[in-house]
């Protein structure tokens, strides 16, 4: 369970979050919604750590992440930004045992079980055959993959995700989804920002919905998906039917 | 024997070869036999051997370790094919207090000398870090303002061998970077930095590897991004500093060398480190030995000529990475 209270974030001349309350749900995958501008990435920085908050608190049950060192808080807490840089001449391998750095030394050594999770997490993500290969040569498909692998093998508990899905055409969306599913399925929790709202609908357990950096609304997709929500929150009209393959509540923009 | 081995062993080799042939060429061209009996006899040549030439070229190796090594650290940080410590105006700020301090208090120590130096090169670096401070700088915008710095440092410089008019000689050092008249003497103020700050920047290689990733991501998969930026750029300027402070800017090599050793080895800073350092110790090895001898008795600087390979070079880089 992660728990945030009172959390504040400002840019410079800018509040982005104001005094933020809410708690994640452990071992569901959360989807967070909004327009642009709502403050989701802000969010998901600052639980990260990677941005620092002006006020307030992100706790882990009752662990205070600010009071962790970066290699502790890694342990607990991974995450995907929204567009990684790919360093030139970094191989898949390499960039997914990077994932590996909150347990080791600063010397960076991989032990025989560092690199057993690198497999683990390489097979687990499709890319063995592609692992001596440059991930700057990869194509966004694949180069995603590659970025999950890591974030597998750092092996944490809670897992963030950045609009995983935006630059990727709609077979691998697809495939990236359904690689979170089985990530929640194996245990972790995960948070995703997404933009795609039926996406959204489709793979959350718990809906939490974003507006000019407050909370709008949090509940499961079944209960707040509807054409009021998307009024007041997007401005936009639209029907809500039944998806027929997830059952659950999807809409169609009039 | 691996690539990477093979690499290493020909820098290497190639480093023990023009040292050879720097030691017996110059105005005086000895044979090879008599530079090995002189190197471990002594003898008539040992003055021009031992006292002359050989400091010469162990200083030239360590200062081109030096320069090659902050240029790896700056790199790894800034993530700016452009950033090196002479292009960004470091070399600049310990070259003006190092060349004023000798002219105002020529008995300085020689020990005190790299201390003054590391100072300058520091002042230089706040200088620089205030000018980019308040908006995040392109790569391009950095070498300019680096340029920049560099440009009002030198001809500073220039105003201060002017006041003080000293022979031509000292002059180039200043000005261009030079070994000219570098003995043993100047060997022991550089070596305990080197000793300390060579094997350090090993120690901060796998975390550079990871800053390559930004620093967002380096700090959420565990990196102290800050202390890691202090640590590597302290050590960067203090390199940079105290090469600086024995042979004035020898230009390009903090440029040339870590890139010539990533095209060879990758992107891995452990792998980078040693290529780029025996790569440094080359080109100021040569740069050396070419000085001394293209027109001897004359003595062309050694910055001038690792500058007609690095000034091309940073064009192409320019040219190359337009879109900035």
């Amino acid at each position: 369970m992660i728990h945030i209270e009172n959390l504040t974030v400002n840019y410079p001349g800018k509040k982005v979050l104001k005094k933020l309350n809410l708690s994640i749900p452990q071992g569901k995958i959360t989807a967070l919604i909004g327009p642009n501008g709502c403050g989701k990435s802000t969010l998901l920085k600052a639980i990260s750590g990677g941005l620092k908050a002006a006020e307030g608190k992100v706790s882990i049950v009752d662990l205070d992440l600010s009071k962790l060192s970066n290699k502790n808080r890694a342990k607990k807490l991974s995450i995907l930004p929204q567009s990684p840089i790919t360093p030139e001449g970094v191989t898949v391998q390499q960039l997914v045992s990077f994932g590996r750095n909150p347990y080791l030394s600063q010397w960076g050594i991989l032990s025989a079980d560092d690199n057993k999770k690198v497999l683990k997490a390489l097979r687990d993500t499709g890319l063995i055959e592609l692992s001596q290969r440059p991930v700057i040569a990869l194509s966004g498909g694949q180069r995603q993959r590659v970025w999950i692998a890591m974030i597998l093998a750092q092996d944490t508990e809670y897992i963030l995700l950045d609009e995983p899905t935006t630059y990727l055409d709609l077979t691998h969306q697809v495939e990236l989804m359904e690689m979170i599913k089985t990530m929640n399925k194996q245990g972790k929790t995960i948070v995703v920002v997404l933009h795609d709202l039926n996406q959204a609908s489709r793979y959350s357990d718990e809906l939490i919905v974003m507006k000019a950096g407050k909370i709008h609304a949090q509940d499961s997709p079944e209960k707040i998906f509807n054409s009021s929500l998307l009024q007041d929150v997007f401005e936009l009209n639209a029907i809500i039917i039944n998806d027929p393959v997830a059952n659950k509540p999807m809409c169609v923009p009039l | 024997m691996s690539r990477y081995n093979k690499i290493l062993a020909i820098s290497f080799v190639l480093l023990i070869i023009l040292s050879v042939i720097s030691l017996s060429l110059g105005v005086k061209s000895l044979t090879l036999e008599t530079v090995f009996n002189t190197v471990i006899n002594g003898g008539d040549e040992d003055f021009i051997i031992n006292q002359y030439r050989l400091p010469r070229i162990i200083i030239s190796i360590l200062v081109g370790i030096g320069l090659a090594v902050s240029g790896v650290l700056t790199q790894g940080i800034i993530r700016n094919p452009l950033a090196s410590p002479d292009l960004m105006g470091i070399s600049g700020g310990a070259g003006l207090f190092a060349c004023s301090s000798l002219l105002i208090w020529p008995e300085v120590h020689s020990a005190l000398l790299p201390l003054i130096a590391i100072l300058g090169g520091f002042s230089a670096a706040f200088l620089i870090w205030l000018l980019n401070h308040f908006n995040h700088p392109s790569p391009a915008r950095l070498a300019l303002v680096g340029i920049a710095v560099s440009a009002f440092l030198t001809s500073c410089i220039n105003f201060i061998l002017v006041l003080h008019p000293v022979e031509m000689n000292s002059a180039m050092i200043w000005l261009t970077g030079s070994l000219w008249g570098r003995n043993w003497d100047y060997i022991w103020p550089l070596l305990p930095w080197l000793i300390i700050l060579v094997p350090f920047s090993f120690y901060l290689a796998w975390s550079l590897d990871l800053s390559a990733l930004g620093e967002e991501t380096a700090t959420s998969l565990g990196v102290n991004t800050e202390c890691l930026q202090v640590l590597a750029l302290s050590s960067a300027v203090a390199l940079a500093s105290v090469s600086v402070a024995v042979c004035g800017t020898i230009g390009f090599v903090g440029l040339l060398a870590p890139h010539l050793a990533r095209l060879l080895v990758g992107p891995r800073h452990k792998l980078i480190l040693p290529i780029a350092a025996l790569t440094g110790a080359l080109l100021v090895l040569s740069a050396d030995t070419l000085s001394r001898n293209l027109a001897p008795p004359l003595e062309m600087p050694a910055g001038v000529l690792t500058a007609v390979l690095g000034a091309p070079y940073f064009i192409f880089l320019l040219y190359r990475y337009k879109g900035w």
